[in-house]
């Protein structure tokens, strides 16, 4: 069973992203906006805090390795968790990906 | 980067691979008023530390990777860091040299028992009444 932020009204945030630098201004920006923010370095981590604590929004960078493979599986298990891509995008280059997966 | 709205909140970088740990202890601290910055490694708490002033480094020993909590210690005791070290480990650890310059907290740990060892290595104008300090996007 998932847990509940206990207290917490506001919607819960679990960013993946292994840029540490990127990963704290993009966590600090939310939670300046009122949500609630968890931080992932990486696949492994990400997956130990969906088995844990029920998250309502995953931001996921779209380079990263099985980052495909982690909306996949979020989607399996927290069918209700919006999964959002981010990128990093080159001078001219168009973005395919759709930033609202599920 | 960092954006001053009080000289009273103390930066805290929280360095743990135990993502859960993590959490929960960096959760406890920012609702205790400090600003609370993650680091999964000692790799990551060098950009960090070399990226935006940080009042206290609370970091585990036993870390995967090259560097361990007390190398990390070593690295900003040499950058001449005004840096306040915490370190923290399973059961009792050997400082070595360190413990010149940095405190142990053994695992483990209440979250309130982090939050007063910090409050007693900051300066006291730092921990007084705390509020957030905000990180510019």
């Amino acid at each position: 069973m998932l847990e509940r932020v206990p207290h917490c009204p506001s919607p819960v945030v679990l960013i993946v992203e292994n840029d540490v630098l990127e990963r704290l201004s993009k966590a600090a920006y939310l939670r300046r906006q009122g949500l609630e923010v968890f931080e992932a370095a990486d696949m492994t981590e990400a997956i130990a805090v969906l088995n844990k604590i029920a998250v309502d929004i995953l931001i996921s960078e779209v380079s990263l390795i099985d980052g495909t493979a982690l909306a996949q599986w979020v989607q399996e298990r927290q069918p209700t968790t919006q999964v959002v891509w981010t990128a990093a995008l080159r001078s001219g280059q168009a973005c395919r990906t759709p930033a609202v997966l599920h | 980067m960092l954006q001053e709205q009080s000289p009273a909140a103390p930066v805290v970088l929280i360095v743990e691979n135990d993502v859960l740990l993590r959490l929960v202890t960096a959760c406890s601290l920012r609702s205790s008023g400090f600003e609370v910055l993650e680091a999964a490694n000692s790799a990551e708490a060098m950009l960090v530390l070399a990226s935006m002033p940080v009042d206290a480094l609370f970091s585990d020993i036993d870390m995967p990777g090259k560097m361990d909590g007390l190398a990390l210690a070593q690295w900003v005791r040499q950058r001449r860091l005004e840096t306040r070290i915490i370190l923290t480990s399973g059961g009792e650890r050997a400082l070595g040299s360190a413990k010149e310059y940095a405190s142990f907290l053994a695992k483990p740990y209440a979250d309130t028992d982090v939050e007063h060892l910090l409050r007693s290595v900051l300066p006291k104008a730092q921990t007084r009444a705390p509020q957030v300090r905000a990180i510019r996007h």
